[in-house]
């Protein structure tokens, strides 16, 4: 995978951050926020929540840099994953107090520009878009929802009417054709 | 668990990733993740490519607020002393100072009615599952928990480790709320049992309750809580009675 420049400096920012550079942990948090803002409010769907998140995810950062620069891989999907276990913790846990998820997922794309011309726009998002068209679209959906998500494999059975069995080979398939794709 | 085929291996630690790994499969996953490099490297380069998913999602710009939010606690005493150390934090005397240097403001600064007031009215069995939630890490630690250490960092919040707990498996340091304490996990008879120490609370009287998949119980000490986190509802009632048979005020 080539890095982008974001990412290696993110990386930079990280470790500098790591020995208590607050500098650059301002630099971070102005480099990855967008980034982790926008995610956070694609899982839980209510950006008062997605600001309470990403506040914890980036004071954990600030506390755990130095595990990061021990044992971590690059900086923005280790934030990544951080934002997106928080953010799914927090939508499990209160997710009775969205009465209707799916207008507010509604509400919150029409406050983005339409999907065709960001996928345009985007180069990361295109590579993605040609990656996840190699597959069918049940497929897709099955791994855009266990990832945004956090569905269980019979929750994705439950929800989308199939076997167990056809979510798991969706699933793993899914996650080889990612990895040959973008690894290609 | 085929350990022997690479491929196997690696859609493992995908679904890890992903999190469709689950029940019992993900904890054996996880007792491997620790003491395997490579099975790590595994899932961190998981975590990279399935970050990607995440390349269709536009950038919002968050408001202000939240990065003033961030610079204000990171100001605060009891995380100004920077990104973690590598060090044991139990073996920190920075951390004990910072701990004892903010115990001692809030009890100063702020003093009775104002804390008693602003603390009675939250509801702590659910910040201190919430807590749980958050560090699933802990319930999953294998640390080795002497009972000196156990007695020493009880006894920094004016406790006294009187019993047998059960052997610790997990011991650090916690921010519930806005409230720094001790958090540990224990291994009873009855299952692993989360047990926090918030120090400088005062609630009236006991308050249990599930939620989250969780049971907690709040009971309150001379100067403090204590919060008793049980998976099974059956297990609360026995892990509490330890709890409060070896843990006294000093």
């Amino acid at each position: 995978v080539k890095l982008t420049d974001d990412q290696e400096d993110a990386d930079h920012l990280l470790q500098a951050s790591a020995r208590g550079d607050r500098a650059a942990f301002a630099r971070l948090y102005r480099l990855a926020a967008p980034k982790l803002f926008g995610v956070l409010v694609r899982i839980v769907r209510r950006e008062d929540w997605a600001e309470e998140i990403l506040q914890e995810v980036f004071v954990s950062a600030w506390q755990h840099a130095a595990e990061y620069s021990a044992s971590r891989g690059r900086a923005m999907p280790w934030l990544i994953q951080i934002a997106r276990n928080r953010a799914l913790d927090r939508w499990r846990h209160a997710r009775h107090e969205v009465a209707d998820p799916d207008a507010d997922l509604e509400a919150i794309a029409d406050d983005a520009p339409p999907a065709e011309t960001r996928l345009a726009q985007e180069r990361d998002a295109r590579r993605l878009h040609d990656c996840l068209a190699r597959l069918g679209a049940r497929q897709r959906e099955c791994l855009q929802r266990a990832y945004f998500e956090g569905l269980s494999h019979s929750q994705l059975a439950e929800r989308l009417e199939v076997p167990v069995g056809s979510v798991k080979t969706w699933i793993r398939r899914g996650m080889l054709v990612l990895k040959e794709c973008l690894e290609s | 668990m085929k350990r022997d085929s690479p491929e196997t291996v690696d859609l493992l630690a995908g679904e890890y990733v992903m999190g469709t790994l689950q029940g019992h499969a993900r904890q054996r996953f996880e007792a491997w993740l620790r003491a395997d490099p490579l099975l790590r490297r595994r899932v961190a380069a998981w975590e990279a490519r399935l970050a990607h998913l995440t390349d269709g999602v536009a950038p919002r710009q968050p408001p202000a607020r939240v990065w003033e939010r961030i610079e204000r606690e990171l100001r605060t005493p009891t995380l100004d002393h920077g990104p973690a150390p590598k060090v044991s934090l139990w073996e920190s005397t920075r951390f004990w100072r910072s701990f004892a240097m903010a115990a001692s403001l809030v009890v100063a600064v702020l003093g009775g009615l104002l804390v008693v007031e602003g603390t009675r009215s939250r509801d702590w069995g659910s910040e201190i599952v919430l807590h749980v939630q958050e560090e699933p890490e802990a319930l999953q630690a294998q640390q080795v928990v002497s009972r000196d250490a156990l007695a020493d960092a009880l006894s920094r919040v004016h406790l006294k480790l009187t019993g047998d707990l059960g052997e610790a498996t997990f011991l650090g340091h916690c921010v519930v709320g806005d409230r720094m304490g001790l958090h540990f996990v224990v291994s009873t008879p009855a299952g692993r049992a989360t047990v926090i120490v918030l120090p400088g609370l005062e609630i009236p009287k006991r308050k249990a309750g599930s939620t989250g998949g969780y049971s907690v119980a709040v009971l309150p000490l001379e100067e403090g809580v204590v919060g008793v986190v049980t998976e099974s509802p059956a297990a609360l009632p026995v892990v509490e009675h330890m709890v409060r048979r070896s843990i006294t005020t000093l």
